[in-house]
């Protein structure tokens, strides 16, 4: 970027409408997140009677430790820790391949197959519940922790694709070629050169993937009724009974439930931070 | 070292036509440039040798023995990219060293051949280095390092010095030149700058539209110029720029006349 030397008062102006932007940001995408540990330390027989407050005039973590010991909350994160997962690491893996022969192949019906599968982003999920359920009964699906995986997987692979694709369109040919020409097969050149430069389109993929299937409720709510298979979004329904909700223990488990995402952002951030191939090629 | 036959090659894609019937036979430690004008097909013609892209029809052999089928991998060819292509995850020493890695050479070789390499180059400061850190002639000359690096049979250039300034492609042009006379390696060098092709050629191959159009030293090629290729390709325009090149035994001084600055010493070579 280029460098214009400014008067000390401009610098000020522009440090401060700088960081006061990103305060109101921050400030708008973090306070629910506050709220949301603000109401689960309040006691519960505090939350009605003090009005609202910024913070509670006494802490507790017996939402907490109720959650964890009296429900089947631990069950549900397991439950949607092992869907999230595997579907991240099965749609990221399919992805890869179809997006790298989007953009590196040219071949009859590739035109067609794009076409289809942004067809298949345009329906809304709530038409296509009926026929999942039918097609998925038969099969044995329904109720069961791979038919969720399954389901997350089919919607989640067209998006990640073009991820995907516009990711390896960012990595010029030359490189593979020139691995070619040093001695690699076409695998070994994407394997040895390719892959390494494309680890934060994949962790990118990794996460948009994990956190769609964390936090997807309807799919959840509608394939599975055994409490074996229920994912921690449908499990949050159960603190709503009849009479009442019990916020306590709901706001509770729905921080519990951030930190799985956290430690996954925390694991993939370094890939993410791109710029990973300045200086492959002239500019 | 290697000898190289271009049979009636065509190429391709789908219905449109780039090369037609490419005839040519490059001798053992010839350097050949193609020039000719943008879109002519040079990249092409020089990617099928390399084996990057299919032969339409035709044929194309290294040594008498033809390699159509043959992966790039298997052809035992370096080639310098107009982009470089360096890799950017790997520093200067592991991109130079990286063939040979892949062919399981012995550590010890690996490690003298880079540095020979690097102090014929002068990337002996920067084998650390990235990519990145480094600047636009420095990574030119990684380029070249990775591709001498291998001792190949034969070197393909596609335009590498065309992302240079002015004073460092001439610099580098003579530093091709002197190396292609150290290794004596068959090189094929792509430019579409006739100044580039007239100083550097042992034969100049002067293509147009997907034909060549003449072939000959670069004396021949300025003497004679065939009729069609004196326009396409430009060459005539040295003339309008009024060269004159005197030949002395076998040296060739060229000399360029300046509009306005009289006569400068453009470039010299044996
Ligand atoms: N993958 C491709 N598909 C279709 N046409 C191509 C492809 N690659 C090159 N061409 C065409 O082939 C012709 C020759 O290209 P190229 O060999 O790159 O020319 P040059 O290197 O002489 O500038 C151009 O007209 C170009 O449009
Ligand atoms: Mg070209």
């Amino acid at each position: 970027m280029a460098y214009y030397a400014k008067s000390k008062g401009q610098r000020v102006v522009d440090w401060s409408v700088h960081y006061g932007l990103l305060a109101c940001y921050l400030f708008f995408a973090l306070f629910p997140l506050f709220w949301l540990f603000k109401v689960a330390v309040t006691p519960t027989k505090l939350l009605y009677s003090e009005g609202i407050r910024m913070w509670p005039s006494e802490m507790t973590w017996t939402n907490f430790t109720q959650v964890m010991t009296d429900t089947d909350f631990p069950q549900f994160f397991i439950n949607s820790a092992i869907v999230s997962g595997s579907t991240a690491f099965i749609s990221t893996l399919i992805a890869a391949a179809a997006g790298y022969s989007f953009s590196r192949f040219h071949y009859r019906g590739k035109a067609v197959i794009i076409v289809l599968m942004l067809v298949t982003q345009m329906f809304p999920l709530v038409m296509l519940i009926a026929p999942i359920f039918r097609i998925l009964t038969p099969l044995g699906l329904t109720d069961s922790l791979l038919g969720l995986v399954v389901v997350y997987t089919a919607f989640n692979v067209p998006f990640a694709t073009f991820l995907m694709q516009s990711f390896f369109d960012g990595i010029p040919k030359d490189l593979e070629e020139a691995a070619m020409i040093d001695g690699n097969t076409r695998f070994g050149a994407l394997v040895k050169i390719i892959f390494p430069l494309t680890l934060p389109g994949i962790a990118a993929t990794l996460g948009f993937v994990f956190t769609a299937a964390w936090s997807e409720l309807l799919f959840a709510l509608m394939l599975v009724s055994s409490p074996d298979a229920v994912t921690f979004p449908v499990g949050l329904l159960t603190f709503v009974s009849k009479f009442s909700v019990d916020f306590g223990q709901m706001m509770a488990a729905g921080f519990l439930a951030l930190i799985p995402a956290a430690i996954f952002f925390f694991l993939i951030q370094r890939y993410l931070v791109q710029g990973l191939t300045a200086g492959a090629v002239k500019g | 070292m290697a000898s190289i036959q271009i049979t009636e090659s065509t190429k391709s894609y789908g219905n449109t036509a780039v090369l037609h019937g490419i005839d040519l036979n490059i001798q053992n430690g010839e350097f050949i440039v193609l020039v000719g004008p943008s879109g002519c097909g040079k990249s092409t013609l020089l990617r099928m040798i390399a084996g990057l892209e299919e032969v339409t029809s035709g044929s194309i052999s290294i040594n008498e023995r033809i390699i159509n089928d043959l992966p790039p991998r298997d052809r035992d060819i370096a080639m310098v990219f107009q982009s470089y292509a360096l890799y950017p995850h790997m520093s200067v020493e592991e991109n130079i060293s990286y063939a040979m890695t892949l062919r399981k050479s012995p550590k010890e070789k690996i490690a003298s051949a880079v540095n020979g390499v690097s102090s014929i180059l002068g990337l002996n400061g920067l084998l650390e280095r990235r990519p990145k850190a480094l600047s636009g002639g420095q990574r030119q000359r990684v380029a070249m390092g990775r591709a001498i690096v291998r001792d190949p049979q034969a070197f393909l250039f596609d335009e590498p010095l065309s992302n240079l300034d002015a004073r460092l492609r001439e610099q580098m042009r003579s530093e091709i030149r002197k190396l292609h006379r150290k290794l004596n390696a068959t090189s094929i060098y792509v430019t579409h700058d006739q100044i580039e092709a007239m100083t550097m050629a042992d034969r100049i191959v002067a293509m147009h539209d997907g034909y060549i159009q003449q072939v000959g030293t670069p004396l021949e090629i300025y003497d004679k110029p065939a009729l069609k290729s004196s326009h396409s390709t430009g060459l005539i325009s040295l003339k309008a720029r009024r060269f004159t090149c005197l030949t002395l035994k076998k040296s060739c001084i060229c000399l360029m006349l300046g509009q306005k600055c009289g006569w400068s010493l453009l470039y010299k070579f044996p």
